[in-house]
């Protein structure tokens, strides 16, 4: 009796370490996707400083010999699935973007380097034109509970914060762009009234882009007072929000601002 | 005998300044060309400090305009002197009053928009003309007034008056013409004491096709501004120090060549970028052969002198050409490509809408699934419970 006590206690422990391994392998991961980001940061080849080393006096942008921007053109020689950039001042949204012209899947849990990954990258929508093109431009992300990845757009709830942090950046590899945000929502897919505003990437008339941005601000937790008009270019960034079940938090900015 | 010295000095001088005025008017000239059109007129100046030439072959078929959608041509106009005058060019319709019910200066309806969007004239705007006056002008605006070869493209539409059309008779109708005219504005003194220079002989050199040719290429009507359609890549020689964007030079991508310090600040006065281009015959300064800056309206360019020189020689071309000029200096020249090049668009996808939208686009779940840890967490320690809890029922077993 006590030797089978002591085989079924074993087994427990068993099933425990494996369990603290996967635990310490998943908090590992967490660590290592950051510092892939680090190492990308750092492989943009940002314009020189002056010769001077003035920081105020950076030098123009260049492009190669293809469009690409040269900021962006080494990393995009590792990965031809590059669409862009987005950063966000005052949070820590600061990411390559990738894009797969098959399905929105495909980065939804792989790495820069197409390796799995639970955290993804921040990916275009497939449908999307990934020169910029497109009158929406959308990018999802994922909300990270570690505080990593799009985690901060949620910060854009506070109208505070979106008081002080109106731009955001989103450069596509050919083209520098700044887009000032204009509505902040929460979506809950699947409801019956549910706003689909990932079907949204072009609009052939007035009326259908208006009525976009109609719901967009509709939908909005506070009145920006901006309302796009037709052929401005739209960014929207989506990622889940933990508030119920199968929420995303939206924001939807237009473009001001293209190099 | 003094009096002949003077004579013969005074006269020699006077001669000399003649010569001086004839040199600096050879090279004054404005072209205007249209993409479509090559024809050719050269003519010199009349009195009154103008010239004009006729330029009803710019427009193609013009008498068989249409009456009821606009046709556009695509001017490029180069204005060069070399005495610093600004020129005023403007399209200039001529025709005899004879009638106070209407005036064929109407006949044909304009509007002028410059390459940043700006309409300089319209038509519609105007409103009718005098019935008694017998010419309007129809303004390009003011060149020269910074550089001495200053080159502006408009894109020009046109179309027949389809109320004049129906009044005007055959007669009146062919006396109604059209031509590029040219005023100086504001003459420069010579910088002697001598008199002023007189009037620039001008040459207005209008590029079209033979008349058979310029009737077979009709105009095909289109909205788009001449910056849109142009085939051909904007070069401006900057002597001058200081060019704004959108009133000197459109927004664009430029490469930047030459030899001098290149400082671009925006609308507002904040520093973009500054960067020295030098073509390596400067010893002893560092900087690119060339550079590419994208400028948009209201940035203001700068072009100082290298250290030694009196004055920057600074190039910005539009680019459009796929590869790099070469270049003997810093590895940073690089020329960039229209985000629409042939390469971009290779690896650039189609636009969405080759791509089908299905109605079962989902929205990708961009939250952390955190319930397998969850689970794991609850594994684990239920387990440590179960070895806890069996350890305790064997101490039993014991006791």
């Amino acid at each position: 009796m006590k030797r089978k006590l002591t085989l079924i206690q074993i087994l427990f422990l068993c099933v425990f370490i494996i369990c603290g391994g996967i635990l310490v392998k998943y908090y590992l991961e967490k660590n290592s996707t950051e510092k892939e980001m680090e190492d990308l940061r750092e492989a943009l080849v940002l314009p020189d400083r002056n010769a001077e080393g003035e920081d105020d006096a950076p030098k123009a942008e260049t492009w190669e010999a293809d469009g690409i921007l040269t900021r962006y053109h080494s990393l995009y020689e590792q990965n031809n699935d590059m669409a862009g950039w987005i950063q966000i001042d005052g949070t820590v949204i600061d990411y390559p973007v990738l894009y797969n012209g098959e399905s929105n899947a495909f980065y939804l849990h792989r790495n820069f380097n197409k390796e799995n990954s639970d955290a993804g990258i921040p990916f275009l929508d497939y449908q999307c034109d990934r020169a910029g093109n497109s009158d929406n431009m959308i990018v999802y992300g994922h909300n990270m509970r570690n505080g990593t990845m799009f985690h901060d757009l949620l910060k854009y709830a506070d109208q505070d914060f979106y008081n002080e942090h109106k731009y955001v950046r989103f450069d596509t590899v050919y083209n520098r762009c700044v887009y000032e945000v204009f509505a902040a929502f929460r979506v809950r897919v699947g409801s019956k009234d549910e706003f689909r505003y990932y079907d949204f990437i072009n609009s052939d008339t007035t009326e259908a882009y208006d009525a976009y941005v109609s719901s967009c601000k509709a939908h909005s937790l506070y009145d920006t007072g901006i309302t796009p008009s037709y052929r401005e270019k739209l960014l929207t960034l989506s990622t889940c929000s933990y508030n119920s079940g199968n929420e995303r938090f939206v924001i939807v900015a237009r473009l001001t601002e293209k190099i | 005998m003094k009096k002949i010295y003077v004579s013969t000095a005074a006269a020699v001088m006077a001669a000399a300044v003649s010569m001086v005025s004839v040199f600096a008017a050879v090279g004054s000239s404005i072209t205007v060309k249209t993409d479509k059109s090559e024809v050719s007129y050269t003519y010199k100046a009349g009195d009154n400090n103008e010239a004009k030439a006729d330029a009803s072959k710019l427009f193609g078929n013009f008498r068989n305009a249409s009456k009821d959608d606009f046709t556009t041509e695509n001017f490029t106009i180069t204005s060069k002197t070399q005495n610093g005058s600004n020129i005023e060019v403007a399209l200039l319709v001529e025709a005899a009053a004879v009638s106070e019910d209407y005036s064929p200066l109407d006949y044909y309806s304009f509007v002028i928009t410059a390459e940043n969007g700006d309409v300089l004239y319209d038509s519609a705007a105007e409103g009718a003309s005098d019935v008694s006056a017998t010419s309007k002008e129809i303004p390009f605006g003011k060149f020269n007034t910074q550089y001495t070869t200053d080159t502006k493209k408009f894109a020009v539409d046109y179309k027949i008056n389809s109320d004049v059309a129906a009044k005007i008779d055959e007669e009146t109708l062919a006396g109604v013409t059209v031509s590029v005219i040219s005023h100086i504005v504001k003459a420069v003194p010579a910088a002697t004491d001598a008199p002023a220079a007189e009037a620039d002989d001008y040459t207005v050199e209008v590029a079209a096709s033979d008349p058979e040719e310029v009737v077979a290429a009709a105009s095909t009507a289109t909205a788009a501004p001449a910056a849109a359609a142009s085939p051909t890549p904007e070069a401006i020689e900057v002597n001058e120090v200081k060019k704004v964007c959108g009133k000197d030079m459109t927004a664009g991508r430029y490469l930047v060549s030459g030899n001098g310090i290149v400082r671009i600040e925006g609308a507002d006065g904040s520093l973009k970028s500054e960067t020295t281009v030098t073509d390596g015959s400067n010893s002893g300064v560092d900087g690119v052969g060339a550079f590419v800056a994208s400028i948009v309206d209201g940035d203001i360019i700068t072009a100082a002198p290298l250290p030694g020189k009196e004055k920057p020689l600074v190039k910005f071309e539009k680019t459009n050409s796929p590869t790099s000029p070469a270049s003997a200096s810093v590895a940073a020249s690089n020329t960039n490509t229209n985000a629409n090049s042939t390469k971009a668009a290779a690896k650039a996808t189609a636009a969405p809408t080759a791509k089908p939208k299905t109605a079962s686009k989902s929205n990708p779940k961009t939250g952390e699934d955190s319930a397998e840890i969850a689970w794991i967490c609850s594994l684990m320690a239920a387990m440590a419970a179960g070895v806890v809890g069996l350890e305790i029922v064997k101490r039993k077993k014991v006791n």
